[in-house]
């Protein structure tokens, strides 16, 4: 079985350069969510399992795997809160504003986090991220608006 | 908000995010996963974790299958995020035995399977001591007996006692050395250490029974005084008067605590690195008759809400877990706060946790959720500035029904018993204040919460049940499956429930579904004129209230929130402004006429509403951080708002009336009643001690109590809706 799958893996070339192009964002984007390396790599892993078995009815594969992954991310942040406490960060990161953003993500409730981390990192416009959060557009609006607010006070 | 700070947040976030390297899978070995059930994406995460950190943190062969069978108990926690894997059963690992003197066994039995849940507390509040007495550094213990604090003092080989409200000391007297251990009986306080046990009069304070056995710990009840002396695997029972040894009971491993519940004395062992055993000990036959594993070494035990609470500590870190002796099911609490948790004390339905970093962590036992946490390591007044709580080994707490007393020892080399008081465990401890009253667990919702045919309704779940609550049972009484949404609003004889998926009439007895509409709704939905009433953004839809056939379409109305039936009118709520930077919009319909009579101009985007005798009151999304956020007045004489109450901890969200007085919610913060006489806000409340943010928008009023849900982050499953007696603040 196992085979099986990784041969017919194998023969769907877009899946495997969609796969390629695709994963590290992915991952990034669901660490940004989380605060967890290992859970962004975690999410987007199963993002594209689940991607996988759906391959032939998806339309918009990013889109697809952008929603699972703020889906899977909310998820953790119900069931999973704060584990672990704060960004996985290096070291030896020591920029003022990598930091700043940091720990004004560690900071916010996942709302605004999720958020900002779609207005700003996704790029995605405000009521794309409302249906991918599932709430209306002005909330969305103050979530990102309070968002700055903070990232405000801490970048000065 | 300027444009620099967006720019530099999204620089600073892509920078972020690129200081993360994904470990990226052969897409063959991750395609492997597709073909069979998945595991939840957390419990990967944190089972590998968990799994590197035996392996750092041992380094041994063993220690890799230690970590093998640690991660199995952990995968099979069910509170992990599952998208989409199966839920998993848990078989606990209780056990009896018909033995008086169970078997040593160093065998590494599997954890019990253990469920998690997140006591996250909302916020980090410094704890003031309200009362504080200085006592030689080196108090081991306090505790809580006729009406006295008593401290063990090992550095004077004392035991104190002290006025609790004077804070003077009234007496004390010289007891064997090492003595830290603390437990009361009939006429008597037991003090133990190493040295030996000795029972005092608490009036004399006189020694009137010594015996020389070690005790790590000590118990009192049922009859006997029950010690562990932390090596040997073996509890002592003792005569409460003589301290003369009645039985001595073979142990599965050296206890390291011991405490009296349930008809049971409890005890807790160390099987191996990750593992702890608790065992309970029937007192008619000396017999084990329970034995439950837990992850760690216990530190603590203590009885709250018909559970046994502890603490424990081993290689993985330090755990909160509750251990239901009925079922033999552990439930860890994943704290954040913290990082190793030394003691533990119970108050009825409060657990209170101290951890070595000098916080304190209340739990609700009941909701199994934080309460609040509170930081006495950054010194506040009167400690003044520079002087931080120390590692002491005196971290035991005790609970005198007012307060709770623990020993800290400061960095300046003083040590204080101290005493915090009731008024930060929640207004429940305070007679006539809002209380919980009742639990029940349900699927998590969402919409608003309606009373209508005596029953609370709920909609918005998961599975898009309807969800019936009776609340003189507080049990789930209906739940009907199939619904469009999680918005809800009641008729004559029917249920509406709209969403997404269009709108349905709902026989509130049979679930059946009597007419349907393929409009859907945003949040706005209300019966009234013979019609029911949605709102889908700009325009307001009047439907039959019988069919559900379309009656009316009102446009160019902003409709994103609330709708009321009041004073003749229908009410809309605009959620969304004209102008999203300058407030909002009430807009009043004439349902004569189906036109607009008024568009009401409000402080901000007005939410839902709640009817009184004379006037509309509507709740305000707050504009920015700390601007505008409460609750408008809106006199239906002139259409104009007539008052505001803007002292609300977060974001004013639902509002019911109780006649004179009105309940606002809110996402975030507390439930607040305001005066609507005098718009003033009368108490804030945050009765049910839930940490983690979520939707508390929901409230309802059922004539008696007040309902309302808990985050999805309970304990309890999903979530539960919850009744609160407001007290004081229901007006005959």
């Amino acid at each position: 079985m196992i085979e099986s799958v990784a041969s017919s893996a194998g023969r769907d070339e877009a899946f495997t350069s969609f796969y390629d192009a695709t994963y590290d964002r992915l991952a990034r984007l669901g660490f940004l969510l989380t605060g967890s390396a290992a859970v962004g790599e975690e999410l987007a892993q199963d993002a594209f399992i689940q991607l996988y078995r759906r391959w032939a009815e998806v339309r918009t594969p990013h889109g697809w795997v952008r929603a699972a992954v703020v889906s899977g991310s909310r998820s953790w942040w119900r069931k999973s809160k704060r584990q672990p406490p704060g960004l996985d960060l290096a070291a030896d990161v020591d920029r003022a504003d990598i930091v700043a953003v940091r720990d004004v993500l560690d900071g916010l409730q996942p709302r605004y986090r999720t958020a900002l981390v779609l207005r700003f990192f996704e790029d995605l416009p405000e009521r794309e991220i409302a249906e991918l959060m599932d709430c209306p557009l002005g909330t969305v609006k103050s979530l990102i608006h309070r968002g700055l607010q903070r990232m405000k006070e801490e970048l000065s | 908000m300027s444009t620099d700070v967006e720019s530099r947040t999204r620089a600073a976030l892509h920078d972020l995010a690129a200081t993360m390297t994904p470990a990226k899978p052969l897409l063959t070995d991750l395609l492997e996963r597709a073909v069979r059930p998945v595991e939840p994406a957390a419990v990967r995460a944190r089972s590998r974790r968990h799994s590197r950190m035996l392996v750092a943190t041992l380094g041994t062969a063993a220690a890799l299958v230690i970590g093998v069978v640690v991660a199995t108990s952990i995968d099979r926690n069910p509170s992990s995020p599952s998208p989409s894997g199966p839920p998993v059963s848990h078989q606990p690992t209780t056990t009896k035995s018909p033995t008086t003197t169970a078997p040593v066994s160093t065998s590494s039995a599997p954890p019990a399977p253990t469920t998690s849940l997140v006591a996250d507390a909302p916020q980090q509040q410094l704890l003031r001591p309200s009362r504080s007495i200085d006592v030689a550094t080196g108090a081991a213990s306090v505790g809580i007996g006729y009406g006295k604090v008593w401290l063990a003092e090992t550095a004077t080989s004392r035991l104190v006692a002290f006025e609790p409200t004077t804070s003077s000391e009234v007496g004390s007297v010289t007891v064997r050395p090492d003595s830290a251990h603390l437990a009361f009986i009939e006429d008597a306080v037991v003090v133990c250490g190493l040295d030996g046990i000795e029972r005092i009069d608490p009036e004399s304070f006189t020694i009137t029974a010594s015996v020389t056995k070690p005790c790590a710990s000590i118990a009192a009840g049922l009859g006997s005084v029950w010690v562990v002396d932390g090596s040997s695997p073996r509890l002592v029972r003792l005569d409460p008067f003589t301290l003369e040894q009645q039985a001595v009971i073979g142990l599965d491993a050296p206890g390291s605590v011991v405490t009296v519940a349930f008809g049971l004395a409890w005890t807790s062992g160390v099987l191996d690195a990750t593992t702890g055993r608790v065992v309970g000990i029937e007192p008619a036959t000396n017999a084990v008759a329970q034995r439950i594993d837990v992850p760690g070494r216990i530190t603590a035990l203590a009885e709250a809400d018909s559970n046994l609470w502890a603490t424990s500590v081993s290689e993985l870190g330090s755990n909160v877990l509750r251990v239901d002796t009925t079922s033999g099911a552990v439930t860890t609490v994943r704290n954040s706060i913290g990082s190793e948790y030394v003691s533990l004390t119970a108050t009825g339905s409060v657990v209170a946790i101290r951890s070595l970093s000098g916080g304190f962590t209340l739990l609700n036992a009941e909701m199994g959720t934080a309460a609040r946490w509170y930081d006495i390591s950054l010194a506040p007044d009167p400690f003044g500035p520079g002087v931080a709580i120390v590692f002491d080994g005196t971290t035991r707490l005790a609970w005198d029904g007012a307060s709770l007393w623990n020993v800290i020892e400061w960095s300046d080399g003083t040590t204080q018993l101290v005493a915090f008081d009731a008024g930060w465990f929640g207004p429940s401890a305070v007679d006539g204040e809002p209380t919980v009253t009742a639990v029940v667990p349900t699927a998590h919702g969402r919409g608003r919460l309606v009373t209508a045919f005596d029953r609370i309704w709920q909609a918005g779940t998961a599975d898009n049940s309807l969800i019936g609550v009776d609340p003189a049972t507080a049990s789930v009484v209906a739940t009907f499956e199939g619904m469009p949404g999680p918005y809800i609003a009641s008729g004559t004889d029917s249920l509406y429930v709209c969403g997404p998926g269009g709108v349905v009439r709902v026989d509130p007895t049979s679930g059946s579904t009597l007419a349907t509409n393929g409009q859907q709704c945003f949040v706005s939905i209300a019966v009234g004129f013979g019609s029911v009433w949605i709102g889908t953004g700009s325009t307001v839809y009047r439907l039959d209230e019988s069919t559900l056939e379309l009656q009316a379409t009102i446009t160019d109305v902003f409709a994103r929130w609330g709708i009321e039936i009041a004073f003749g009118s229908v009410w809309v709520a605009d959620g969304e402004g004209r102008d999203a930077n300058r407030g909002g919009h009430v807009t009043r319909i004439d349902p004569t006429t189906n036109s607009v009579l008024a568009v009401i101009p409000t402080p901000s985007r007005a939410r839902l509403f709640e009817a009184t005798d004379d006037a509309v009151w509507v709740t305000m999304e707050p504009i920015g951080l700390t601007e505008y956020a409460g609750l408008v007045r809106i006199d239906p004489g002139s259409n104009a708002v007539t008052a505001t109450v803007t002292s609300f901890p977060v974001d004013a969200t639902d509002v019911v009336s109780l006649g004179d007085d009105l309940v606002v919610s809110s996402h975030f913060g507390p439930l607040a009643i305001v005066d609507s006489t005098t718009a003033t806000v009368l108490t804030a409340f945050d009765p049910y001690f839930d940490g983690p943010p979520g939707d508390r928008s929901a409230i309802t009023w059922d004539g008696a109590r007040l309902w309302t849900r808990t985050p999805s982050s309970s304990y309890l499953g999903e979530g539960a809706l919850i009744a609160i007696d407001l007290g004081r603040y229901v007006k005959e």
